[in-house]
């Protein structure tokens, strides 16, 4: 009998967590590891080993074909292009402190998509053949270019079979026009809420009058179209982050359950005004606190909460394939599935990589609307876009859950060669799985009620988190 | 000050490992002393705030992971090759 080679990490009580590529795991204790490491394998090892998919008699034979298969699930291959974020205008009207997206003043001239641009870019899109399309205005403020967004609607509905329409917009200002293009069946909204409104006003709107009208206009936007087509996302500042509890509150006395917290991006405008590279650990300490307050909150809800990024990590340790989410994908090949058009008609392969270009660290384009892709500085830098045999994550316990973000490491390092323990990315995604392991082995039914909504079952049955005793 | 090294010997099978052991360990923690002495690594820190024990454990650990590395490496690279066709 031969074992999968294992990985493992201590963890708390003396106990050790074992997992392998393929993304198997369970527990043991330091007596197992020792044997394991000495290659003095009890029988008992052994049948546990086998029976849980951890090893196999030969190659080829059914456990060794489960293991690939399970081992090739979890690798991500892109499919055709079929979602597209297109910035028509960098142009905004509010100025928030840490804005990610490089914006200029709104009556700036010569951020905006010109005639032969949007030409252009309707040209882009009718060579994709794929039969659906999603397409993301992100800007700047998008619906300053309503009209622009209204062509490439009318011109994605005669192209595709299926379209969806995400409009990145901060509601400060909604004419009449623009309720009506919101309000329609394929589109939907996105905007921002950072945590409680005093958070929010700090943050953005500066002024009282302003955060008063984004407030109407976010409430107004839930009334007139749903809370199902209308999404917001807290941008937190961890060195002064509203309390969890606020959060919590704001978003789901709106009847929003799932909240996307996200740190204060190092990309873009942000690195002129927060040190946010060295705030993964009050980071992974705030979202520690936050996700103990959404367990609380949950005991007693009538309508539970989550916090999608820390599902979407518990998802890709309990299911392969769980790939939605652009930054923590391995191999991370960018480029391929989904593109972002800058203001200008050039091509990026991820909005960060416009971010990195805009502020002139690297020019990480991808060629433009006018002469078309030219893949080869990203086609580069997809050979380092996988984490299987980087020299740190094939010591990691968590690497068939885990990703890379070569494009945050050169943002943040202006290098993607910097030690992985030294990373952003690195602490925060250890930080992420260690809670999340630390409470699937939890016996608090607080806990394991959570764990059980945020995994889609009825019960977070304990076979899901196994012991080899 | 200097603290006293604390002295690990090492199980014979895992000789082999060591010198790959040490390089990792050095870069994982470069603020602890690590001396070899046939058999034995010594281990010291002023800086780290480790107990003995515990960098005893970190280094041993490390040993483990370069075994284990080492002698799955060519199950992993079929493994890679069988999912990726390479």
């Amino acid at each position: 009998m031969t074992v999968f080679p294992l990985k493992f990490r201590p963890a708390a009580h003396g106990q050790v967590l074992f997992a392998d590529d393929a993304g198997g795991f369970f527990r043991s204790d330091e007596d197992f590891l020792f044997r394991y490491a000495h290659d003095h394998l009890t029988d008992n090892d052994n049948a546990f080993l086998l029976r849980n998919g951890h090893a196999f008699e030969e190659a080829g034979d059914l456990a060794y074909a489960g293991f690939e298969y399970r081992f090739a699930s979890r690798l991500y291959a892109p499919g055709p292009l079929d979602y597209v974020i297109l910035v028509p205008t960098l142009r905004c009207n509010l100025a928030c402190g840490y804005c990610q997206v490089s914006r200029v003043n709104e009556h700036t001239p010569g951020f905006d998509w010109s005639d032969e641009t949007l030409d252009a870019v309707i040209s882009f899109l009718g060579g994709i053949t794929t039969p659906k399309m999603k397409i993301e205005f992100q800007g700047g403020e998008p619906t300053l270019r309503l009209d622009i967004l209204k062509k490439i609607r009318e011109f994605c509905r005669s192209r595709f079979d299926r379209c969806e329409f995400v409009v990145c917009t901060n509601l400060q200002e909604v004419s009449d026009e623009v309720w009506d293009f919101l309000g329609l069946p394929d589109v939907f909204v996105s905007t921002s809420l950072d945590g409680d409104v005093a958070t929010h006003e700090l943050q953005r709107t500066f002024k009282s009058a302003r955060t008063a009208k984004f407030v109407e206009n976010l409430d107004a936007a839930i009334a007139r179209l749903g809370s199902d087509k209308v999404s917001a996302l807290p941008t937190i500042d961890a060195r002064r982050p509203p309390e969890p509890a606020s959060i919590i509150d704001a978003y789901t006395s709106r009847g929003m359950h799932s909240i996307y917290l996200r740190p204060v991006n190092f990309q873009g405008f942000a690195r002129k005004r927060y040190d946010a590279r060295a705030s993964a650990s009050a980071w992974n300490a705030y979202h520690t606190r936050f996700i103990d307050e959404l367990v609380e909150h949950n005991w007693t809800a009538d309508v539970p909460a989550e916090e999608y990024y820390f599902v979407h990590c518990l998802r890709r340790i309990l299911r392969a394939g769980h790939n939605g989410h652009v930054d923590l994908r391995n191999p991370n090949i960018v480029g391929h599935g989904y593109v972002v058009i800058d203001h200008d008609g050039k091509i990026y392969p991820t909005d960060e990589a416009r971010m990195v270009s805009r502020v002139g660290q690297f020019d990480l384009s991808m060629g433009d609307v006018f002469k078309g892709m030219s893949t080869a500085t990203v086609d580069a830098l997809n050979q380092e876009a996988s984490n299987n045999f980087h020299p740190d994550c094939v010591h990691c316990t968590y690497q068939a859950y885990c990703g890379v973000d070569l494009v945050d490491d050169l943002s943040r390092y202006g290098r993607i060669d910097v030690p992985k323990h030294e990373t952003d990315f690195c602490q925060r995604h250890i930080a992420i799985f260690d809670k999340i392991f630390e409470m699937m082995y939890s016996d608090d039914a607080k806990v394991r009620k959570s764990l059980a909504i945020w995994a889609g079952v009825p019960n977070f049955d304990a076979s899901l988190a196994r012991w080899h005793q | 000050m200097q603290s006293i090294p604390t002295r690990l010997e090492l199980p014979s099978e895992f000789l082999a490992h060591l010198s790959d052991a040490i390089v990792r360990f050095r870069y994982l923690h470069p603020g602890v002393m690590l001396q070899v002495e046939e058999s034995a690594v010594l281990l010291s820190s002023d800086k780290d705030e480790r107990s003995d024990r515990e960098l005893e454990r970190e280094f041993l650990f490390c040993l483990y992971r370069q075994k284990v590395y080492a002698d799955t490496l060519p199950l992993r690279s079929a493994l890679i090759a069988g999912v990726t066709g390479a």
